[in-house]
């Protein structure tokens, strides 16, 4: 059991990890204590094993955002009045899910941008600094509402890509705005 | 029966959402995932033990997450998520939030079961059993897989720890 040894850290791995769960015995205990001291391997080992579940345990479980709280707390709702497909085919919450995730966009805005005439927020807001856990929760609301903004910006591409494809696919002889339909459904009602 | 779900909505929707985040990196995804894994609860609530809605829920969000990731292109996977290599350190004397940030990159970057074993079982401190029941896995290779992945996040601290 000395430093030179390579596998010494690996044959005390469980133990390692058992020692952090508070799993090991005194017994296994006091043999995993002799080994680290005679091994500096060992012994870092264990220490970094003790910073990395420091480290884990500060990263918590992530509260989930407004925006699919709210969502979570409708479905009891939604789910006896029956599912609906939407426009495109996305299911009504997911278009709902875009549709509050552009207001939040909206009102952070609004809350960002002084309005004319106005300096600055007001004094008493000004003072009192949003706490930690509140700046986390609207950067999580923000990455959620930009996600939703980027795949709707995905869809409204597909949808132009397949207009351009397949309704402008003959040449065009009279007015342009006659071949291009607005929406799915003046599609359907075209070729019906 | 709304008011029971409600109270699973409370007590689930968080760790849901973070096993979500973990295993796909888009958020907006994340969040379908989570709803939809409680839509499902809502269909099968009578069908379920109520003793096992919180491991049932998190094997349905995991495999949901597991579809999404599936039915994503190959090499995405392969180049973005899984290489640990290309997770840049954080800076030199980085502050505590930092390095919390640059290990969360480092767990989503482990493969599965890995990933999932760290989430379940680190961050979420469930039991070693609730975790097996969860990831369908044996006791015995909960440990030994939870081992590994800790031992290859213990070797990526390493690195840049001082």
């Amino acid at each position: 059991m000395t430093g030179q040894d390579p596998n010494n850290t690996d044959q005390f791995e469980a133990d390692i990890q058992a020692l952090l769960d508070g799993d090991l015995d005194d017994r296994a205990a006091a043999k995993l204590k002799a080994a680290a001291a005679a091994d500096q391997r060992l012994a870092r080992a264990i220490v970094e094993a003790w910073q990395l579940q420091k480290q884990v345990d500060q990263l918590g479980i992530e509260p989930a955002p407004a925006s699919l709280r709210r969502k979570l707390r409708r479905i009891p709702l939604e789910q006896r009045e029956g599912s609906g497909r939407h426009w495109l085919g996305v299911p009504r919450w997911a278009l709902a899910g875009g549709a509050a995730a552009v207001a939040v966009l909206a009102v952070v805005l609004m809350l960002d941008v002084p309005g004319p005439g106005e300096v600055t927020a007001t004094p008493a807001l000004a003072e009192t600094p949003p706490t930690p856990q509140r700046v986390r929760q609207a950067r999580q609301d923000l990455q959620v509402a930009f996600s939703y903004l980027d795949k709707i910006g995905l869809r409204t591409g597909l949808e132009i890509q397949h207009v351009l494809s397949e309704e402008l696919a003959t040449p065009v002889r009279d007015q342009l705005h006659k071949h291009i339909p607005y929406t799915g459904n003046a599609r359907k009602e075209k070729h019906a | 029966m709304s008011r029971q779900f409600r109270k699973w909505v409370d007590e689930y929707q968080d760790q849901a959402w973070t096993l979500a985040r973990y295993l796909l990196r888009d958020p907006a995804e994340a969040e379908d995932v989570c709803q939809e894994a409680f839509i499902k609860l809502w269909h099968h609530q009578d069908a379920i033990d109520a003793q096992k809605i919180k491991p049932w829920l998190m094997k349905v969000t995991r495999n949901g997450c597991l579809d999404r990731i599936r039915r994503r292109r190959p090499t995405e996977e392969l180049t973005d998520l899984h290489e640990p290599g290309e997770i840049p350190g954080p800076l030199q004397g980085a502050h505590q939030h930092e390095l919390g940030q640059w290990l969360s990159r480092c767990i989503a970057g482990l493969t599965e079961p890995y990933r999932s074993l760290v989430v379940l079982r680190d961050i979420q401190q469930h039991s070693y059993e609730e975790v097996a029941g969860v990831l369908e896995l044996s006791l015995p290779q909960v440990k030994t897989y939870l081992h590994r992945a800790r031992k290859q996040l213990r070797e990526q601290l390493a690195e840049v720890r001082p």
